[in-house]
């Protein structure tokens, strides 16, 4: 291939919006993917044995998962799994599709509860982008939510949602604290040529109708139809640099093994909170001993995974509790704020969802399996009588959590695999309990006779955030307010990992929409963009 | 102790018909019948439902080959206690395929009332409780819940 004009690394949620958009700034764009592309008819979730392939074939854990695209992650010292999906996609192919923003508060933590850092930008910056994003992943949702500033109503109106779920919402108006319909990047509606969600309830083994926003579906067709070269099985194992630090493209291995390079006049990094990372790392050399973009020593640093607790509740009633898009049907921000007596800072959203089919309530989520009797009793109990509120913790960051190379563990092709070294805080312990204490009660005032408090799970680390921040100070970031790296004046980030603070949200749409940022800009500024 | 099967012969169901007693032994008792729930046995585990349950996991084969061929004649909750405790991979590997097999049962999903994951319409006409009962306006009356940042910070 010849140099192009822009290189990305990473085929999922970040790189197939900058590629889109790069290829309708008319830019010449390739990416390379080290996964492949799913056709939707592979997925389970319609087949008898879509919770059996769920534990291995799809599971979210690469390290259980072990597909050819994977690769190992050392967790030994990590209390959380982190879990990715790597092809085409990337994690959206498995992600849940819950589409809450993070809160204008989240962008000034350090300011408004003087801990971690203040965001270089603010909500009002980003929101055209999140409205933007929103479009483009079909989001199903309600506008007027007093969670948020106004602005533009979601695209498709809210997914339906079980009557259990009005009860809470009742339950939630006679305590005073706030509910509103779950945001999904899901279709409720046909939409640009997606079908409309079927309630099937598998969305994280995949979603087989084409109704969930995964980039494979609301980005990549048109990226490449507009001329963005995808290669996959291209495993990236260094970003090449010239005499000057500039980024000159990236060395692969492609899908027969072959080592290739491909040049660029600008590189961006969409590998995720830990393949991006662990690139930079690699990408040491003479110019840049410790890794590359890494003066402030903070690459891999602050790596947040966002602490989840659930809690389940139990009522008599029956209804098809497996059913309904997994997903939110309510999200409550109701604890969102760091409370006046809270022995914790920063709070967490609540998401409503399904609990699962019978051998996911078997086999306990988060919790041991049981047998016997004590096996009967749990899923004649809990299928058809359950919903599950999952509670997602801000996640402050701390320099010891962090993606570093493992000094032995290497992924098929010899690369150094990652090293994650991971502890949930303190504050996160505090904050999931009174969570989950909070959320209880509220499934109590709905009716439910028990609940079963998970307050933290370890096979969680969906999000990956944090490890080459954003930031104007190059001694104390990363990369700058739009994913330049510092050092590196034709190199940028735009996945997860340029995270300032995690807030307590799911973190796609953000991600989305600061890469749709990062590209904009740098079209904007394509005449004075430095190349090698 | 016996030899570890092969694999391929696990993945067909091939288990002689001793192995299928004991299989249908610790299924019992894992799995008994509760309420009217069928224990693993009735539900027809050991036969056609453990090979659909093999061809998902063919990871699975080997291992649970050779966790059966290692069980005692007639396992019983004392075997499974013991078992958990000495070896655990073992465990789970026996109880997920068994499980994963009786779930696929058409008597145990009817006894569960679990009609299995189904595709259904969105009905577009319909609203929700939450909207007729104008159960929102009562979120939005009660004002706005987003701290601002403060000025000197924007
Ligand atoms: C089971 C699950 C459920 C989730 N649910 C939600 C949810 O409900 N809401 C939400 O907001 N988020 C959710 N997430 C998280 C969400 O999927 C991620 O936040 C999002 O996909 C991250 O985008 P990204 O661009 O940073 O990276 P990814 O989407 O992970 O993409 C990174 C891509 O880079 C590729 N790559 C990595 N290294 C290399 C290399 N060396 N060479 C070539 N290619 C490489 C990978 O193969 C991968 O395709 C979930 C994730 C999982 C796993
Ligand atoms: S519930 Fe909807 S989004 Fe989820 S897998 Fe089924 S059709 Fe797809």
């Amino acid at each position: 291939m010849s140099r192009p004009d822009v290189l990305i690394i990473g085929a999922g949620a970040s790189g197939a919006v900058a590629a889109k958009r790069l290829a309708e700034g008319g830019f010449d764009v390739v990416c390379l993917e080290q996964g492949q592309r799913t056709d939707p008819g592979a997925y389970r979730g319609a087949y008898p044995d879509w919770e059996l392939t769920g534990l291995k074939q799809w599971n979210w854990d690469p390290n259980v998962r072990q597909a050819d695209a994977d690769y190992p992650v050392e967790v030994s010292e990590s209390d959380i799994d982190p879990l990715m999906f790597n092809g085409v996609g990337g994690s959206t192919v498995q992600f849940a599709a819950q589409w809450p923003r993070l809160a204008p508060s989240d962008f000034h933590v350090r300011s408004l509860d003087g801990v971690a850092d203040d965001w270089p930008l603010t909500y009002e910056e980003l929101q055209p982008y999140y409205e933007r994003s929103d479009v483009d992943f079909g989001v199903s949702g309600m506008g007027g939510d007093p969670a948020y500033p106004p602005g533009a109503e979601p695209p498709l109106p809210p997914l339906p949602v079980p009557d259990v779920a009005n009860e809470i919402a009742r339950a939630h108006n006679r305590l005073g604290w706030h509910w509103w319909p779950g945001y999904n990047a899901i279709a409720s509606r046909s939409y640009r040529g997606r079908r409309p969600c079927v309630q099937r309830g598998t969305c994280a083994w995949g979603c087989g109708e084409g109704a969930k926003g995964s980039t494979d579906q609301t980005h990549w067709p048109d990226a490449e139809r507009l001329g963005v070269k995808l290669a996959t099985g291209a495993r990236v194992y260094e970003i090449t640099v010239n005499g000057r630090g500039l980024a000159t493209g990236a060395a692969y291995v492609d899908h027969e093994g072959v080592h290739r390079h491909q040049e660029a006049s600008v590189v961006m990094l969409a590998a995720n909170g830990i393949g991006t990372p662990r690139l930079l790392l690699l990408s040491s050399s003479a110019h840049f001993p410790d890794g590359l973009a890494n003066r402030s020593g903070l690459v891999g640093k602050r790596l947040m995974m966002h602490p989840f607790g659930t809690v389940i509740g139990l009522f008599d009633r029956r209804w098809a509790s497996w059913q309904g898009h997994w997903g939110q049907s309510l999200q409550s921000m109701q604890f969102y704020e760091t409370g006046p007596s809270a022995d914790f800072v920063r709070g967490a959203k609540w998401g409503l969802q399904p609990t699962g089919g019978p051998l996911g309530v078997a086999m306990g989520f988060g919790g041991d399996p049981v047998w016997g009797e004590e096996l009967q009793e749990r899923v004649s109990k809990s299928l058809g009588h359950s919903i599950m509120w999952g509670i997602i913790g801000e996640d402050l960051p701390d320099e010891s959590n962090a993606v570093t190379l493992d000094s032995e563990l290497v992924d098929s092709d010899g690369v150094r695999a990652p090293r994650i070294h991971y502890r949930v805080s303190g504050n996160s312990t505090r904050l999931l309990e009174f969570h989950a204490e909070r959320a209880s009660e509220s499934l109590i005032e709905a009716g439910a006779y028990e609940t079963i408090v998970t307050p933290q799970v370890r096979g969680t680390g969906w999000h990956l955030l944090g490890t080459a921040r954003m930031g104007d100070d190059p001694e104390s970031s990363v990369v700058d307010r739009w994913g330049r790296a510092h050092d590196v004046g034709n190199l940028f980030v735009i996945d997860g990992s340029l995270f300032v603070t995690s807030g307590g949200v799911n973190p796609t749409a953000t991600i989305s929409a600061l890469a749709l940022r990062a590209t904009e800009h740098l079209i904007s500024r394509r005449k004075g963009q430095a190349t090698p | 102790m016996r030899a570890p099967r092969r694999a391929e012969e696990a993945k067909a169901g091939g288990f002689a018909e001793e192995e299928r007693s004991r299989i249908a032994t610790v299924a019992d008792v894992l799995i008994p019948a509760w309420g009217n729930l069928p224990s693993a046995s009735t539900a027809g585990v050991v036969g056609s439902l453990l090979e659909k349950a093999l061809r998902a996991r063919p990871d699975l084969a080997e291992s649970f080959a050779r966790s059966v061929a290692n069980l005692p004649e007639t396992p019983t909750s004392e075997t499974v206690q013991d078992l958990i405790e000495r070896d655990y991979e073992s465990y789970l590997t026996i109880l997920t395929l068994l499980l994963g097999a009786y779930y696929m049962s058409d008597a145990v999903k009817g006894a569960l009332g679990y009609s299995g994951q189904e595709a259904l319409r969105i009905d577009v006409g319909a609203l929700p409780a939450y909207y007729e009962e104008g159960l929102l306006e009562e979120v939005s009356k009660r004002g706005p819940i987003y701290r601002q940042a403060p000025a000197d910070t924007i």
